[in-house]
Formats: C-alpha cells, sequence, structure tokens
C-alpha cells in the first residue's frame, strides 16, 4: 500500500511538472529611457511567465518574487538602454516585464502576447522609468475650521500596471486615488506618501470652509517634496 | 525542408559512391585467408559511450557545452558485409549562453534513427565501419530551479554519418572507436531575426563501444 502511495506521488508531481511550449524561440527587444529620454544602462529586463498552479505561492514559488515564477528570458541594458534577448514562451498565461534599476521603483509590463505570436517578434517601443518621490504634505488650519473634511489626493504611483498593446507600453492603472481625513482639532495636519514617482503631479481636491470646491495640483520634481496647504 | 531533402540526397550519393569506391580496394586490403572459413555473421549488438560536441554556426554549436552520452545500437548483415539497422542514443549537454539558446540550464538529447552501412576488412583483426542513417531527435530541455524548473523540447530530423574501427577479440566480439557527424534539422519556430540561428544544429561525436556479433 506505501508502495502504492509513493508510486501514485511520484506520478502525480511528474504529471504536474511544468511545460514550456515546445518548439519556439522568440527574440525581445526593448529601449528603456529617463522621462528627459536619457537611455538608462544596466537595467535588468526579465520576461517572465506567472505560475497560477501554486497551492501556496510563498512556500513553492521557484523564483524570488513568488508572483514572478517562469523565467522567459532575461538581459542587461547597453549605454543606449537597448536591450534584446533570446526568449522562450508558455501558452498557459500571458508574458510579463519586469524592468529593475537602480534608484528606480520596479515596473510591470502586462504584453498582449495574440500581438506577437504570428512573427515572435517582441519588439516593445521606448519604456520610461521615473524614480520614487517621498511627499510631505501638511494641511495647516488658519481660517478656524471647526468641521473634519476630507481631502482627496491623485498622484501617479509607483505601483503602477502598463499594458502593452501593439508595441507600445500605455499606462494602464498608474494614477492612486487617496481619501484622508483633515482632523481641524489639530493645528496641522501632515500626511506622507512613499509610492508616488516623479516627474510628475499631485493633484489635491477638497471642499473649503465656505463650501467651494479646491483643487490645487503641486509638480513633483525632486525625490523629496515638502508641501503646505493653508485652509 | 528542401535543404534538408538536398543534404539528405547528396549525402547518399556521397555514401554510395564512397562504399563502391572502397569497395573495389577491399579486394587488396582482404588479407583472411581465401582458404579459411568465414565466419557469419547475423546480428550485430553494439554498447556504446560518446562524448559530444556540439559545432557549427548555430545555437547549438555557440550556445551549448560538451557532453556525455550513451547509446544502442542493432544491425542485420544483409550480406557478409552490407547491414542495415537501428540504434538509440541519450546525451546529456549543458547550457553555455543562455542570451544564445534562452533561460534553461540543461538538455537530454535522445536520437532514434536507422542506418544503412557497409563493413570493410582490412585483417584479421581490424575492421572498418562506415554507415548513413536518418531519423528523429528530441531535446528535453530543463530550466534550474531560479529559472522556474519548467521544460519544454526542441524537436527535428536527423541525418547521421557515423564510422569506427572495431578491434576483433573474437569471431564474436569487437571493441570499436569512432567518430561520428550529425546534421540535425530542428523544427524550431523562431523570430525571423532567429530563424538562422535555430533551423538546425551539428553535432561531432568520439564513441568509444564493444559490439557482440551473433552467427548465422
Amino acid at each position: 500500500m506505501r508502495l502504492l502511495i509513493i508510486l501514485v506521488l511520484i506520478l502525480l508531481t511528474t504529471s504536474c511538472e511544468p511545460r514550456l511550449e515546445n518548439n519556439v524561440r522568440a527574440q525581445l527587444s526593448a529601449r528603456v529611457l529617463t522621462a528627459s529620454n536619457i537611455p538608462i544602462p544596466d537595467v535588468e529586463v526579465t520576461a517572465f511567465n506567472e505560475n497560477f498552479i501554486n497551492i501556496d505561492p510563498y512556500s513553492l514559488a521557484k523564483f524570488s518574487a513568488p508572483e514572478q515564477d517562469f523565467i522567459l528570458g532575461t538581459g542587461l541594458t547597453d549605454e543606449n538602454g537597448v536591450v534584446s534577448y533570446v526568449m522562450l514562451l508558455n501558452n498557459n498565461s500571458g508574458t510579463r516585464v519586469a524592468l529593475l534599476a537602480d534608484g528606480y521603483p520596479e515596473t510591470i509590463i502586462d504584453l498582449a502576447d495574440s500581438n506577437y505570436k504570428e512573427d515572435l517578434e517582441y519588439v516593445l517601443e521606448d519604456i520610461v522609468l521615473k524614480k520614487s518621490s517621498e511627499i510631505i504634505l501638511e494641511m495647516v488650519n488658519t481660517s478656524g475650521a471647526s468641521n473634519s473634511f476630507n481631502v482627496d489626493f491623485i498622484y501617479e504611483s509607483s505601483f503602477c500596471s502598463q499594458f502593452n498593446e501593439q508595441g507600445i507600453s500605455e499606462d494602464f492603472d498608474c494614477n492612486f486615488f487617496n481619501r484622508l481625513s483633515v482632523d481641524t482639532t489639530e493645528m496641522v495636519n501632515e500626511f506622507e506618501f512613499f509610492n508616488a514617482v516623479y516627474p510628475g503631479s499631485l493633484l489635491v481636491r477638497y471642499t473649503d470652509v465656505q463650501g467651494n470646491p479646491v483643487e490645487q495640483t503641486f509638480i513633483i520634481s525632486n525625490p523629496n517634496e515638502n508641501y503646505v496647504i493653508n485652509y | 525542408m528542401r535543404i534538408m531533402l538536398s543534404i539528405t540526397r547528396a549525402s547518399i550519393v556521397i555514401f554510395l559512391l564512397f562504399t563502391s569506391i572502397m569497395s573495389a580496394q577491399q579486394d587488396s586490403l582482404k588479407t583472411i585467408s581465401d582458404n579459411k572459413e568465414q565466419f557469419k555473421r547475423k546480428f550485430s549488438f553494439a554498447f556504446s559511450l560518446r562524448n559530444v560536441n556540439p559545432t557549427g554556426d548555430n545555437f547549438a554549436g555557440e550556445g551549448l557545452s560538451n557532453g556525455l552520452g550513451g547509446g544502442l545500437g542493432i544491425h542485420y548483415y544483409m550480406t557478409h558485409d552490407f547491414y542495415i539497422g537501428g540504434a538509440l542514443e541519450y546525451d546529456g549537454l549543458r547550457i553555455d549562453d543562455i542570451s544564445i539558446v534562452g533561460p534553461y540550464e540543461r538538455i537530454t538529447k535522445f536520437n532514434t534513427y536507422i542506418y544503412v552501412g557497409y563493413e570493410f576488412t582490412i585483417n584479421d583483426q581490424f575492421r572498418l565501419l562506415s554507415d548513413i542513417g536518418y531519423g528523429h531527435t528530441e531535446n528535453r530541455n530543463r530550466q534550474n530551479v531560479d529559472q522556474g524548473g519548467a521544460k519544454f523540447k526542441d524537436t527535428g530530423g536527423l541525418l547521421r554519418i557515423g564510422t569506427s574501427l572495431d578491434f576483433l577479440i573474437s569471431d564474436k566480439m569487437a571493441f570499436y572507436v569512432g567518430p561520428s557527424y550529425e546534421y540535425v534539422f530542428y523544427d524550431i519556430d523562431a523570430a525571423r531575426s532567429l530563424e538562422t540561428n535555430f533551423e538546425r544544429g551539428n553535432y561531432f561525436n568520439i564513441t568509444l563501444g564493444i559490439r557482440l556479433i551473433t552467427p548465422k
């Protein structure tokens, strides 16, 4: 009986082995730039494929990040910000590309495989990387307002999904919306945001004590920004 | 496919030409006494070890490392010198450069083919075997754990030309050594910029083996 169980386990283990697509080699090429169109060298560009089979991805993951399972191809950008390499394919789920560079938050791009399957040339247009910015914003009660109110903050976040359609990367869900409450009993309310990127902007929306809607935009252009709003 | 056919035809023509020339020369090489009764062979079973060297201007030659393998073969003597047979081979190879072949670590390569050949008798102890075969090859590729541990295959047609020098210990047993050359026509569907690199692979092998011969 024990032997039978062991045999069944061996069979199950081997039959569940993950497979990539047979007899296929694609080519991925991309150029990575800053927001001011300067090429970024030494960016690690990794094509990967998520594994949805894991019951507990944190214990069974085969790659450093649990959601990045099968490495389909990897390479570093040269001094022109260009990378090109042989890529494997997996039919089970879509291909994603992770970009890792010093001083930049990780960027993930989803690729629409159907666009590339025909000629197997995964040519990505210029990919722009933005740096992280830590923002501190102070709301100062100068009007003597006594009723607490909500403030909306909208900014481009590093927790951003991009989707690549026809070779062009498009922002999919990069604008981060955050609604926070201002406690008017405090003279100064301080808010911190750690996942903003620059160059970019921070839009602040609230209703002032007279009941007028207020919109204020701050330009984010440094790794650390401090803004003050008097209400 | 057209290239594959033309190479196959050219190889067969060269082989037939070669065997006819060697056959003509064979009479002068024969030192076996005409009076001695010749041992009539029926089957030959070969067991071999081999060193595999990917070569050429392609993904195998540029991206794979040398490896070791083994094989089994059986051939049947149609006449005293002319034989047909089949063989299975198994080789282990590793990846030298993932930027050329893709991110995986090792390959188990299987060959199955049939062949025709001719045996030249040099003297009582030495014989030269030369054959040409055609069949199927399969590279079973595997990633390491860090790469995800996935598996996939590269398959293709195989044209193999081989020769060996046999040292006869007795009429029924021989040790042999010899080179062989494999020309693989891979079925890999590659991006246009990679097509020439992945359409074929060449392997040069040095084989060491033992042959057991059964009488008629």
